[in-house]
């Protein structure tokens, strides 16, 4: 079964949560989704991010017994594995707008507990949702969502993998989300802002990985984007 | 609560106190591989040269990079025009990251992505 099917497959799963306001497709699918008829084809991961919002926690909790081919893991609740290998892992993630982007913390609940991750803070609506094979599916405006793993603080594997999503975002950037991105950067604070040319420089000096975008062609394209924060930093934070 | 989701949750602290304490050290010896990085981020292409040549260079009014100096031994890193780049005597290119022959190299001309 493609990949991409799997994807669309697990969305349709979950559509009822993608429902509600406010939940957003996040993650490692979203440059997937962004490709031209959502192709799919620039990240393969075997897992699906969902955003919910702290406000919207117990009306994605109703919705839950609606999901179909999914059931919560018994060691991680929060993660939802498939019954069919047709579907992608689904992943509850916490989102709180108001959050200082450095603190992430946990949401305790027995049927849904969600890790709440401070820089998904960054991570606003498209003011219009991806409409894919009859599917709604609401996703963040690609600026919020890339620095948002620009700023994230992982190591190892995990950690190049989220650069080079990242690096598929940047890759599906038009001009004006080029801008905002660099409008928020301004708004972060001199460590934030110190992680994200960070991560920049060692997204540079990456290798490929299998199926993830390359970074060796599009060197050019993340000096650009570090020359305007460069500028975009009057020194502050060097 | 969930021992899985504390555990991460965990983790997720501590690698960001690791972090604060980097960023603390920026300017310091810690910061050396960002300043390095950030150097190499701007280069589209890497040639390894003599010493000689990068002596050469400074003399024509090249300016080194100062994380170059940070460096034990010291590198010279020297942003030059590719056309200029391409006609050093001995110029190696080689792979723009932090790799075995850049790390060896004592001299090494960049080429800067165009703006």
């Amino acid at each position: 079964m493609a990949f991409r099917d799997r994807l669309v497959a697990t969305l349709r799963a979950v559509a009822p949560v993608l429902e509600e306001p406010g939940v957003l497709v996040v993650g490692s699918e979203v440059p997937n989704l962004l490709e031209p008829g959502a192709a799919a084809t620039l990240v393969v991961s075997q897992d699906v991010d969902i955003g919910v919002p702290l406000e919207r926690h117990a009306a994605v909790k109703e919705k839950l017994a609606l999901l179909r081919g999914l059931r919560p893991s018994p060691e991680e609740p929060s993660v939802w594995v498939p019954d069919d290998p047709g579907l992608l892992e689904v992943n509850f993630v916490g989102m709180d707008s108001g959050r200082d982007l450095t603190e992430t913390d946990l949401l305790e609940d027995e049927r849904l507990p969600l890790l709440v991750f401070g820089p998904l803070a960054l991570l606003r609506p498209a003011p219009v949702p991806m409409f894919v094979e009859g599917l709604t599916v609401p996703l963040p405006r690609p600026a919020g969502l890339t620095l948002e793993k620009l700023v994230t603080d992982r190591t190892g594997e995990k950690g190049e993998r989220d650069l080079l999503v990242a690096l598929g975002l940047l890759m599906l950037s038009k001009p004006e989300d080029l801008d905002e991105l660099v409008v928020t950067y301004r708004s972060l604070s001199p460590e934030l802002k110190h992680a994200v040319r960070s991560n920049l420089t060692i997204l540079s000096m990456m290798k490929r990985h299998a199926q993830m975008p390359d970074p060796e062609p599009e060197r050019g394209r993340v000096a650009a984007l570090l020359s305007r924060l460069d500028d975009a930093d009057e020194g502050g934070s060097r | 609560m969930s021992e899985v989701l504390k555990r991460r949750l965990n983790g997720i602290r501590a690698r960001l106190a690791v972090r604060s304490w980097e960023y603390r050290q920026r300017h310091l010896s810690h910061g050396v591989w960002f300043r390095l990085r950030h150097v190499l981020a701007h280069a589209s292409r890497a040639f390894v040269i003599p010493e000689v040549e990068a002596a050469k260079l400074l003399a024509e009014g090249y300016e080194p990079e100062p994380v170059g100096q940070e460096l034990e031994p010291e590198k010279t890193l020297i942003f030059v025009p590719a056309e200029r780049a391409q006609a050093i005597p001995g110029a190696r290119e080689v792979d723009v990251r932090l790799s075995a022959p850049f790390l060896e190299a004592r001299a090494v001309a960049l080429v800067r992505f165009p703006a």
